[in-house]
Formats: structure tokens, C-alpha cells, sequence
């Protein structure tokens, strides 16, 4: 049984981008051309909130094929095994959709910088340009996990894929502030500790001597996301395996 | 080549469609799948190809278990639905992008077939296409993988009066001893010279499978005037050429299935012609 071929692989892929080369080209123009915007007007957030969502309808529709039936039917017969199928779609979503979008973003950001510097006649600086790019792998991570939530929902729920997973996210999130939060509190001595959650990564306040968390927050917050990231992913690939038309 | 055995299928757990389905095919054969909406017609190739899963019973495509989509069954059938999905691809682009994952698939057969049903312009975006033209370039692509299986969903649906004789034509060119063809349809007239083997599904089971060869040695139709004794007659309608009959072929006449006719006599009398095809 062969499983795994690099030969379909590569089928799978080639077909993907000769179908949807265009529509991804013009996701990756809106975001240059906003992104273009906000390093014009050196502030990055819209731009920011755009690549976010489109980082999320792109997660989303990965498999909102099965919502109709012939293009299921169309995916499933596809000569692949499924976990062709499941690797092919986890380098698209987390390889090459995000670093796309990403070079958009960069892109978009030092034009925008470029112009203004021209009509105002300023020399240009990399400040903005660096501040709006300065990412580190902690920023994706709740992002990628979202993502993996996204592509599990629109293979598990066959009626209101959308509302359902919007749903489960928000439900899975609010599980995930409440275990972090008991955490915080029980691993800290000082139970009355404040502190601040940023897309599930806490920030405590504590002093370094009786934080147990502010040591070990940002391993256990790696650790916890990849898990999940990839313990939906196996779920995404069983449900796939499983799913009939 | 395809084995079905036992097979329990439902779409909600108190009604079942199929209890105790059994199919067993071999290849070399076109076989027209016949039965009444509703009856299961498309849920039986969906089960074969792999897309439904048997609530018991096994099924064996090849040697293997279709519901495993392992790419080696997978790469030897090719189901034709009948409501296709067509990407935004030119036809050229159609068959770039699908080809390769057969590794049987001839881009010259491909040409050949597109041409014989007047497809010419392969610079044209498939999914733009007429439900018919649509139609023939899957039609097209099916027979170009040259997969083993080739399963067929109401084929000659929205195909035009030329089309149709042109789809019998290809396909009886490409059908060959390792190839096995089902062609679901309620279109039996349109598929008459092509079919050589009927299945006719009623009730969520199989209630006859046979060769042409064997129908017409056992089964004789013909048109009789209105006096025939009726005694003799499995079934029998008004048409304006006369009556047409079905009989037992008890004195070994010749005469050319009517598919539709059998379907009608099978349905009406079950139990007659099950006891004259098992004699």
C-alpha cells in the first residue's frame, strides 16, 4: 500500500496552484495594497487584522469543499491517500498561505514607508518598517492553532460549518483561559497575583523568585500550542478518512 | 473485480436502503444499473468507489476494501456523478491538472474523444461551459484514464440527440476485457446497444444480474396483435406498433432486448422470471 508518494504530493500541489493561483495573487494584492496603506500612515494594525483574516477564511475553506457535495465527492476520489491529502494542506496553511502573506505584509509596509518618504520628501527610515515586522514565533503560534481549529471545523461540521466552528473556538479558547488561569493561581504563591491575557499568552506581573510561570509561561504556552496545533491536525486527518459523500 | 457481500446500508439507522446486498462483477462487462428513484442506484456506486461506507457486510474492489481510498484503487476508478463539479480551469488546464494521478491516461485519447464530441476550443474555461458540453469533457476524461472501473451516474443526461450516439460509439471503442463499465440510468433506449449486462436494483436489493445473451435465451420480446393468451405473457403494455410482450422462450426464438420492457416485466413479475432464470 503506498501510502505516501512525493510523486502525488507534488501532483496535489501543482494542482492547487494552477486553480487557485489567482484568487490566492489577489488575497496577497488586497493585503500589499492595505498594508502599502498603513506604512503610508505608519500605523500597522488594520493591516495586521487583515492578514489575520485572511489567514483565517483561508484556514476555513481548506475543507469547505465538503459543504458541497460533487466538489467532496470530486476531493475524495482525488487518487491521494488521505494523508497525502492532510500533508499537502497543513504546508499550505502553515508554510506557505502564512509566509505569503507575510512577505505581502513586508512588502506592502516598506512600499508604503517608500512613498511617504517621496511625497513628503523625508529620507527613508527602517523604524516603522522594523516595529511593524518585528515578530517573534510566540505571534503565530495562537494563530496557527486558530488556524488548525478553523480546518477541523469545516471537516467536522457538515451543517453551519461556520457558525459551529466559530462556536467551538470561542469555547476552546475560554477552556484555555480558565486552565491558565487556575494555573497562574495555583503555581503562583501569591494568589492574589494580577494579570493580563494576550491572545491566550499570559503576561504576569509577579517577581521572579515565586513566579513559577513567568519562568516556564512561555515553554509551557510553546508546548500547549503545538500540541494542539497538531492534535487537530490528527483530528482534521481521521475525520478526513472517515468523511462520506 | 467488484464483490459485494452482505452489505446494510442506511442513510438514517431506522430505514435501511440495502439489507443483505449482494454483487458480484467481473470485468469485460458494460453493465446498465437499472431501478427506480430512489432505489439506490447512485448509493451503490458511491459504496463502490469508496465515497459511502457499508454499515456491515464487506466489499472488495480489486482485492481491496474501497473505503480504505488507498490511490491504488483509487488510480483505477474513475466515477462520473451526475452533478459533476468543474474547477475554474481551462480544458487543457483540466486535464494537466487531473491526468497525472492516472497513471493509464492517454492525452491523445483524451484529444480524440474531445474532438469526436466537438469540444474544440481548449482554451475555454470548463467550468463556462453548457451542462452538456461540461458533460462530454468529463465524459472525455473518463475514458482517457482508462481505469479499470469506470462507473457512470446518468451518463447521457443533458447530452444532445448527436451526442448520445456519439457517446455510445466511444465507449463501445474503448471498452476492452480488463475494463469494467456500470452505467447507471433511467435512459435505458438512449444506452441500448451498448449495455451487455443488466442489474436491476428494487427494494434495497439486487433482484436480477444477468447477460444479454442469457436474457434473450431465456426471455423473448415481441409485438403481438391484441388477441395474444395473455396466460402465456410475463408482461405486456399498449404501444402503437401493438402489444408488446414479454414470454418465457420456450421454443428458442431470436428476438433483441428491450431493456425497458424487462425492467417493467422484472418489476411486475418478480418472482416468475427469477423461477425461469434460476431453471
Amino acid at each position: 500500500m503506498s501510502t505516501i508518494s512525493l510523486n502525488r504530493i507534488q501532483y496535489l500541489f501543482s494542482k492547487y496552484f494552477i486553480e487557485n493561483w489567482k484568487r490566492d495573487l489577489s488575497n496577497f494584492l488586497i493585503l500589499f495594497i492595505i498594508a502599502g496603506f498603513s506604512g503610508y500612515q505608519h500605523d500597522a494594525s488594520l493591516s495586521l487584522i487583515i492578514f489575520v483574516i485572511l489567514a483565517f477564511m483561508y484556514a476555513g475553506r481548506v475543507f469547505g469543499m465538503f459543504s458541497y457535495k460533487p466538489k467532496g465527492m470530486n476531493y475524495l476520489l482525488i487518487p491521494a491517500s488521505t494523508a497525502e491529502k492532510t500533508i499537502v494542506n497543513l504546508i499550505l496553511v502553515n508554510v506557505y498561505y502564512l509566509a505569503a502573506l507575510l512577505f505581502s505584509y513586508m512588502l506592502g509596509v516598506i512600499f508604503g514607508n517608500l512613498l511617504y518618504s517621496f511625497v513628503h520628501n523625508y529620507s527613508f527610515t527602517w523604524d516603522f518598517v522594523k516595529q511593524a515586522i518585528s515578530f517573534d514565533y510566540t505571534t503565530f503560534l495562537p494563530l496557527l492553532l486558530c488556524e488548525s481549529m478553523l480546518i477541523f471545523g469545516s471537516i467536522y461540521f457538515k451543517r453551519k460549518a461556520v457558525i459551529k466552528t466559530f462556536l467551538f473556538l470561542f469555547c476552546f479558547g475560554l477552556l484555555i483561559m480558565i486552565v491558565d488561569s487556575s494555573l497562574v493561581y495555583f503555581l503562583t504563591e501569591n494568589h492574589s497575583i494580577p494579570f493580563s491575557t494576550s491572545n491566550l499568552y499570559m503576561e504576569t506581573s509577579v517577581t521572579a523568585e515565586n513566579s513559577f510561570f513567568n519562568q516556564y509561561g512561555t515553554l509551557l504556552f510553546t508546548v500547549s500550542s503545538i500540541f494542539f496545533i497538531l492534535f487537530f491536525w490528527v483530528l482534521s486527518f481521521l475525520r478526513l478518512k472517515e468523511t462520506e459523500v | 473485480m467488484i464483490n459485494l457481500t452482505n452489505i446494510h446500508f442506511g442513510y438514517s439507522k431506522k430505514r435501511m436502503l440495502f439489507s443483505e446486498l449482494n454483487l458480484n462483477l467481473t470485468p469485460g462487462h458494460i453493465y446498465g444499473l437499472l431501478g427506480k428513484n430512489g432505489a439506490g442506484k447512485t448509493t451503490l456506486l458511491k459504496i463502490i468507489s469508496g465515497l459511502l461506507f457499508s454499515q456491515n457486510g464487506t466489499s472488495n474492489v480489486m482485492g481491496k476494501r474501497p473505503e480504505l481510498r488507498d490511490p491504488d484503487i483509487l488510480k483505477e476508478i474513475y466515477f462520473l456523478p451526475e452533478e459533476m463539479y468543474i474547477p475554474h480551469l481551462k480544458i487543457r488546464n483540466y486535464a494537466k491538472v487531473y491526468s497525472p494521478f492516472y497513471p493509464s491516461f492517454s492525452m491523445e485519447e483524451f484529444n480524440k474523444y474531445l474532438d469526436e464530441f466537438e469540444v474544440n476550443d481548449r482554451e475555454q474555461y470548463a467550468d463556462k461551459l453548457s451542462h452538456g458540453q461540461q458533460k462530454k469533457l468529463l465524459i472525455s476524461f473518463a475514458l482517457a484514464t482508462n481505469t479499470r472501473i469506470l462507473l457512470l451516474d446518468e451518463p447521457t443526461n443533458g447530452l444532445d440527440i448527436p451526442s448520445k450516439s456519439i457517446f455510445r460509439r466511444v465507449m463501445a471503442s474503448s471498452t476492452n476485457e480488463d475494463r469494467l463499465v456500470i452505467i447507471s440510468t433511467h435512459q435505458v433506449r438512449d444506452l441500448h446497444s451498448l449495455i451487455d449486462s443488466v442489474i436491476i436494483l428494487d427494494n434495497g436489493e439486487i433482484i436480477f444480474n444477468q447477460p444479454s445473451e442469457i436474457i434473450t435465451e431465456k426471455l423473448v420480446f415481441k409485438v403481438e396483435d391484441n388477441d395474444v393468451d395473455l396466460k402465456s405473457v410475463l408482461y405486456s403494455e399498449d404501444n402503437v406498433r401493438g402489444l408488446l410482450v414479454v414470454k418465457e422462450n420456450s421454443e428458442h426464438l431470436e428476438s433483441k432486448l428491450d431493456i425497458e420492457l424487462l425492467f417493467n416485466a422484472i418489476v411486475a413479475n418478480k418472482k416468475r422470471i427469477k423461477e425461469i432464470f434460476e431453471s
